[in-house]
């Protein structure tokens, strides 16, 4: 109960000749103040108002960030992942062709080897992933149905490749293969690109609206949840006056739970917004980085291989290995031996570029520096490995060169260093982007439950009052 | 501005608005429809085309008033900077052909249908960044450490760029295919021309600009660095001939007056690049030099490569270069226009396939 309550309410109901002088005050051009149940019946109508208002601006701002956090945080980001991961496939298919020819493997039934067979339905699945996963829309479908179409054109030329080994025609071997080369490195890796491309396009343009308009949603609840306390605070102050009594139960406990709610959506919002931050400009760059060094690892191999193949197509496989490299790492004004020293030492100075520079460099923030220190070292070992293996090529060594390239040591532990680094910022980013949802997870029901509250305790408080007045 | 400089095509704001953001882009659509002039078009006879278009060096030809001498057709160039006028004029009949950008084309989407290929940009669109106000900015890899340089003031270095132009959808495509450049880290300014953006450079009023031909060469002259190019995403923008579906229908001849003419000009032109360069030259007033640069950032295309691009099916897709443009472009529009109607695009390459094997 209200302090009060059960008094005697301080107005008496409004006698007729009052009205009557009101009215001619009225009619004379003078304010007449209105009636207090007047005011009753008026604070709960308008008492609707703000309170739908509060209750709109919350859900708004929880479906944009539920919207943002869905999009960012699942669907283009896992977008990116699975294109990356495709690309990713390509590219060992591309190695697997090039370690059979180099081991001279042996061909089944089919008229691939093995390992051509078991990477190639591995790509089929990861290709069946890529269209589970994607959105609907040509932009995601078409890179897979051109992909899907050209791995038989594909195929095929490895298929002629794989039979002129056979035969004993190296050199036709590696003509067909350097055909079926360019397909991979002309036509379905940039497809893989271009789904990633899509999903970028997605994800910054929902990650930037967000920026953009959290702000501006930030304010509309603030605006709502001011006015919602101003007519709460208005309607006890109006009704203290009248029927002096300090506090009416029911305002107050709409006021309480205005501020909370309110104070609530604001704190989990901001949180989310904060934890969807971390989780974009942090971890998902550096596991797109990741994902694309990875990929491009593969293809500085398969360009290692395609080098020891033999002397049409070395030339252009050494520059395909430098490009790749340097799209790993860079470090301007110096040379490749730099390069190799930077990554060993895993030190790099301003300026250096690349995918590893981006998640090594001094600014970048990685949840285990340890990991993204390894990648270094493995990387520097890389080249160094295969430093040694082009010295053994040019010394006659082209057996032991090749011996050297198929063991792969190097090329494994780099691969174990890039995945193992990639995990755990993927892991920090799931732990971020499922922050950013749980923050923001139970506003709306929350929200369900306060606005009515808070209206039908305002109602209730006000309609206690009028109750009061006509008794 | 030279005459060849000016690259006024209508709005990619919808892409742009991809990653730019609100504040950057906004209002570029909105803008461009305000600014919308109608077509001044010339009181002319049955025999004379109206061809509609900008300023664009490609576009050269056609503004030729000789190019359809000896057809028993005149042309007439009507400069209209808006792509969405273009593409109402193409539809309403009041223009017989456009000349415009394959993703303007599939925008817009006009009641025409696409004959040839002028053009791609390779270089002539480009990222520069301030090397002569920043000697330490000569690379791209440099950016992240000038981007740290204005956080430690609460501050964002300034992008300067071309709204409503293909430096916005340059921009765009940069920023999502390469990992150097995230637009977050900039403070965006769209600008009315490249010269302008060119201007912000030099003043340090901006630290990187999207500009164009022969603002790019300038740049490069001057010892800023050109970071990024439209050669790094190839395709991005394609110039493309398209003709009203009603002279089509009403006489397939004079279009094929127009294909013909055209591309023998270019041939022409093509096998002579001292021609080519003082034809472009004189088109915008240009010296020599600026010009041979301006067409070293562009694919122009003879006949033989234009039967290419849109009749042959390329290996491996086994599809033409046209429609494996329109799939790619049209994709990406498609995003944030979902019911963009690709399936509507209109491609005859016939008219080409008659000149090149005229040529034959």
């Amino acid at each position: 109960m209200a302090p009060g309550d059960g008094e005697e309410p301080v107005l008496t109901p409004t006698p007729v000749r009052r009205d009557r002088r009101g009215l001619r005050a009225t009619r004379a051009g003078r304010f007449r103040a209105p009636s207090t149940p007047f005011l009753l019946r008026l604070g709960m109508a308008l008492a609707c108002l703000p309170v739908v208002a509060f209750a709109v601006a919350i859900h708004v701002g929880v479906e944009r960030n539920d919207s943002t956090v869905r999009t960012v945080g699942r669907e283009a980001t896992r977008g990116i992942t699975v294109a990356q991961a495709l690309k990713v496939e390509l590219a060992e298919l591309d190695g697997v062709v090039v370690r059979s020819l180099l081991g001279r493997a042996p061909l089944n039934t089919t008229g691939f080897p093995d390992d051509y067979n078991a990477k190639r339905a591995e790509l089929h699945d990861s290709l069946v992933l890529a269209a589970l996963v994607s959105s609907s829309g040509s932009v995601y479908e078409q890179p897979l149905v051109n992909i899907d179409y050209v791995l038989s054109h594909y195929h095929a030329l490895i298929k002629d490749a794989f039979a002129a080994a056979r035969d004993g025609d190296i050199a036709g071997a590696s003509a067909t293969y350097g055909q079926a080369h360019q397909v991979m490195a002309e036509t379905l890796l940039p497809e893989a690109d271009f789904l990633d491309k899509a999903n970028s396009y997605v994800l910054n343009d929902s990650y930037d609206r967000h920026t953009a308009r959290s702000a501006s949603t930030a304010r509309l609840i603030l605006v709502s949840w001011l006015a919602v306390l101003a007519f709460l605070v208005l309607a006890q102050v109006l009704v203290a006056k009248r029927f002096r009594r300090v506090l009416n139960l029911g305002l107050a406990l709409a006021t309480v739970v205005a501020l909370v709610s309110g104070a609530l959506t604001l704190n989990r919002l901001d949180a989310s917004s904060d934890h969807l931050t971390s989780a974009r400009e942090q971890d998902f760059d550096s596991v797109h980085v990741l994902a694309r060094a990875r990929a491009t690892v593969e293809s500085a191999r398969q360009a290692q291989g395609q080098f020891l193949l033999g002397p049409p197509a070395a030339a252009d496989a050494q520059t395909d290995f430098d490009h790749h490299v340097s799209r790993l790492l860079r470090v301007q004004g110096s040379n490749p031996t730099d390069a190799t020293d930077f990554a060993e030492a895993s030190t790099l100075p301003d300026g250096a570029g690349g995918y590893l520079a981006r998640v090594a460099s001094p600014g970048a923030t990685n949840p285990e520096p340890e990991s993204v220190r390894q990648v270094m070292v493995a990387f520097g070992a890389f080249l160094n490995e295969d430093a040694a293996m082009r010295d053994l090529v040019n010394s006659g060594g082209l057996g032991a060169a090749t011996a050297r390239y198929m063991d792969g040591q190097a090329y494994g532990d780099l691969n174990d260093a890039i995945n193992a680094a990639q995990g755990i910022e993927q892991e920090a980013f799931d732990d971020a982007a499922g922050a950013a949802a749980d923050a923001a997870a139970p506003l709306d029901d929350i929200n369900l439950v306060a606005a009515p509250a808070i209206l039908l305790l305002a109602l209730l408080g006000l309609f206690q009052r009028l109750r009061e007045y006509r008794a | 501005m030279s005459r060849s400089t000016g690259r006024g095509r209508s709005t990619l704001a919808v892409l742009a608005a991809l990653t730019t953001g609100a504040t950057a882009v906004g209002g570029c659509s909105g803008e461009s429809s305000a600014s919308c002039q109608p077509s001044e078009i010339p009181d002319h006879d049955e025999n004379t085309l109206i061809i509609e278009g900008d300023a664009w060096s490609g576009y050269a030809p056609f503004r030729d008033e000789g190019l359809l001498d000896g057809t028993g057709y005149t042309a007439v160039y009507v400069e209209q900077i808006c792509q969405e006028v273009r593409a109402a004029d193409l539809t309403a009949g009041r223009a017989d052909i456009a000349v415009t950008t394959l993703d303007q084309y599939l925008l817009q989407h006009p009641e025409g249908t696409l004959v040839g290929i002028i053009d791609q940009s390779l270089g002539a669109d480009a990222l520069a960044l301030g090397t002569a106000n920043h000697p330490e900015l000569d690379s791209i890899d440099d950016l992240p450490t000038l981007v740290a340089q204005f956080a430690e003031e609460g501050d964002k270095p300034v992008l300067a760029y071309t709204g409503s132009s293909p430096s916005e959808m340059l921009l765009n495509e940069l920023a999502n295919t390469t990992d150097e450049l995230r637009l977050t880290d900039f403070e965006l300014v769209s600008v009315d021309q490249s010269a302008t953006a060119w201007e912000m450079l030099q003043a340090d009023e901006a630290q990187l600009a999207v500009i164009w031909e022969p603002d790019t060469s300038a740049a490069r002259d001057a010892g800023y660095t050109v970071a990024l190019s439209s050669a790094d995403v190839p395709a991005a923008i394609v110039d493309v001939i398209v003709v009203s579906d009603r002279l089509i229908e009403s006489d397939p001849a004079a279009v094929q007056a127009v294909v013909t003419s055209y591309y023998s000009t270019m041939d022409d032109l093509l096998a002579s690049p001292a021609a080519l360069e003082r034809f472009y030259a004189e088109d915008g007033g240009l010296d020599a030099e600026t010009a041979g640069t301006l067409i070293a950032g562009i694919k122009l295309y003879g006949t033989g490569e234009a039967d290419v691009f849109m009749n042959d099916e390329l290996f491996p897709l086994d599809k033409p270069q046209i429609e494996q443009s329109i799939n790619s472009i049209g994709s990406v529009l498609a995003l944030i226009h979902p019911d963009i109607p690709l399936d509507q695009a209109k491609i005859d390459g016939g008219y080409v396939i008659s000149v090149a094997d005229g040529a034959r």
